[in-house]
């Protein structure tokens, strides 16, 4: 895989997104650094997967703009150069194929490189992430961190210019989970590629950070670094970080009596 | 009105499937196997039913022309134009409605569900170049073999009524005879019209509600139903206006 020529900026500005009249993102505005990893997190539900699907073009925005290297996402888009990797949380994998055919299509359907070629690279990838000998498994036969591998296999292929993670460390195991933030952390040095990590994993969030946002509300109220988040005076980062487990007085105390 | 909507979505998925034919070369593998596919599985029901069909259809004309008399000698040509102009046409589009829009629309609504759809979109292939252009295609290749089987094995079926049954005194040369005289050219051309253009429908309608399915395994058979209550609708209208204009 070769390292891009230069690595793209993204600009999201007002960016709000409401399903009938549930507001789910409101005016959150970030800017991503060329080249650099940008971790949202936030519990579940508040919108993180609906904010990659708009940061990748699968859905329009209710109000804002997201800008790529100051043009807009729409027009860059429609540019053939321009490529995009979006690994879903549950793979996204096309279930109808093997292993070796997903991760095949992209380079049969664009006519990138003849079969042989194909061949080798996927074979390089799949040793990288440890998928040896399970080309010709089909994806219903892959347990979830394997999926996940795959997933992210494919993006990885694509050689994009930027490449956004849904929940990459949910339903694995720790140790999984370890190797794929490591690989994450070593693809972006390695290749410089600008890179949008959605998750509530704050061991991911330490070790390969470069900013990290916390969505709250539809918004994120300030941008930090690694070493500033732990710090935060921020009562709601704060609990989310350490939340607070008490069996005796529990949050919703009187349920059961 | 939601069946206006559903027409009108897949005609729009129809222009784009037309746009996406400049692509047919790289497609034809995935064509020629939807169609094979679509034969493979419709195949052996349509030739049952057509042959119950013919059958039927010989032994209730047989009798009530039993009560005039000479007229019989006609039974050929009615079960012969009877197959090719309307119930070959017919029979082989609710079949391919249950055993191949059906299961499009499943496909394509857990692609969709399970956001196979949505990489395929991140990955600047279109869906319709890839999943519903090849369908199409492939459909239209396979619809008129499967129309002339039918029609074909329904007239062996009101040939086989014609033999055994009593009430029906012509012989099979005589219904053979009668059959070839009056099934012409035009007659065989009008039926495959009307099978093509149900072919087309079924297959648009199956890819358009399938495409569209959003939520989960829930939805999933709300659309195949859908499917195949839009397709019958859509098969039944279109029925009587090309009947109309062909006849
Ligand atoms: N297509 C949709 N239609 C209506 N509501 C949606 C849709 N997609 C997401 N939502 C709502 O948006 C909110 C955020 O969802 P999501 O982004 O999936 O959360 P998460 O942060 O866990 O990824 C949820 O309350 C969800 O119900
Ligand atoms: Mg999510």
């Amino acid at each position: 895989m070769t390292t891009k020529q230069t690595s793209v900026q993204i600009e999201v500005r007002g960016l709000c997104k409401q399903f009938a009249d549930h507001v789910v993102l409101d005016k959150l505005t970030l800017s991503v650094t060329p080249g650099e990893i940008f971790v949202l997190m936030g519990p579940s539900g508040t919108g993180k997967s609906v904010f990659l699907k708009l940061l990748a073009g699968l859905d329009r925005p209710t109000a804002g703009s997201i800008r790529i290297n100051d043009i807009p996402l729409e027009e860059v888009k429609k540019q053939q150069t321009f490529v995009l990797g979006l690994v879903f949380q549950a793979g996204a994998l096309f279930n109808s194929m093997s292993v070796f055919d997903n991760l095949a299509l992209y380079f049969r359907e664009h006519a990138i490189c003849g079969e042989d070629e194909i061949a080798r690279r996927i074979d390089r990838v799949l040793k990288l992430l440890n998928l040896e000998s399970t080309e010709h498994l089909m994806p219903s036969d892959l347990s979830g961190g394997m999926k996940k591998r795959v997933a992210l296999a494919r993006g990885l292929l694509m050689q994009p210019d930027v490449l956004l993670f849904d929940e990459p460390t949910s339903e694995l195991d720790p140790i999984t989970a370890a190797s794929i933030i490591e690989l994450i952390g070593y693809v972006n040095r390695k290749l410089n590629i600008t890179t949008v990590v959605v998750s509530h994993d704050l061991a991911l969030a330490k070790s390969i950070a470069d900013h990290i946002g916390v969505l709250q509300n539809g918004k994120i109220d300030e941008i930090y670094t690694k070493e500033s988040l732990l710090n935060s005076k921020n009562a709601f980062v704060q609990n989310f970080l350490n939340p607070n487990i008490n069996i005796q007085h529990p949050n919703f105390g009187t349920l059961l009596s | 009105m939601k069946i206006l909507q559903d027409w009108q979505l897949a005609f729009m998925l129809l222009w784009e499937s037309i746009k996406e034919l400049k692509y047919l070369p790289r497609q034809l593998n995935r064509c020629f196997e939807h169609g094979c596919n679509m034969g493979y599985k419709t195949l052996p029901i349509v030739g049952i039913l057509s042959l119950f069909m013919g059958g039927i259809l010989a032994l209730q004309t047989g009798y009530s022309l039993s009560k005039l008399p000479g007229v019989q000698s006609y039974l050929g040509s009615i079960v012969g134009l009877s197959m090719c102009r309307e119930l070959g046409p017919l029979m082989t589009a609710f079949l391919l409605t249950g055993r191949v829009g059906s299961a499009i629309t499943a496909e394509l609504a857990s692609m969709s569900v399970y956001q196979e759809i949505d990489a395929l979109r991140t990955m600047n292939l279109s869906p319709t170049r890839l999943l519903v252009m090849p369908r199409i295609v492939g459909g239209l290749l396979m619809m008129p073999f499967l129309t002339m089987f039918s029609n074909v094995l329904g007239w062996i079926g009101g040939w086989f009524v014609v033999k055994t049954v009593d009430i029906i005194s012509i012989d099979g040369g005589i219904y053979w005879r009668s059959l070839k005289q009056y099934v012409d050219f035009d007659s065989l051309n009008d039926g495959l019209i009307k099978a093509e253009v149900f072919a087309l429908t079924i297959i648009l309608m199956s890819c358009s509600i399938g495409l569209r399915t959003k939520g989960g395994p829930r939805e999933i058979g709300a659309s195949v139903t859908s499917t195949l209550v839009q397709s019958m609708i859509a098969i039944l209208t279109l029925d009587y206006f090309l009947t109309k204009v062909l006849l």
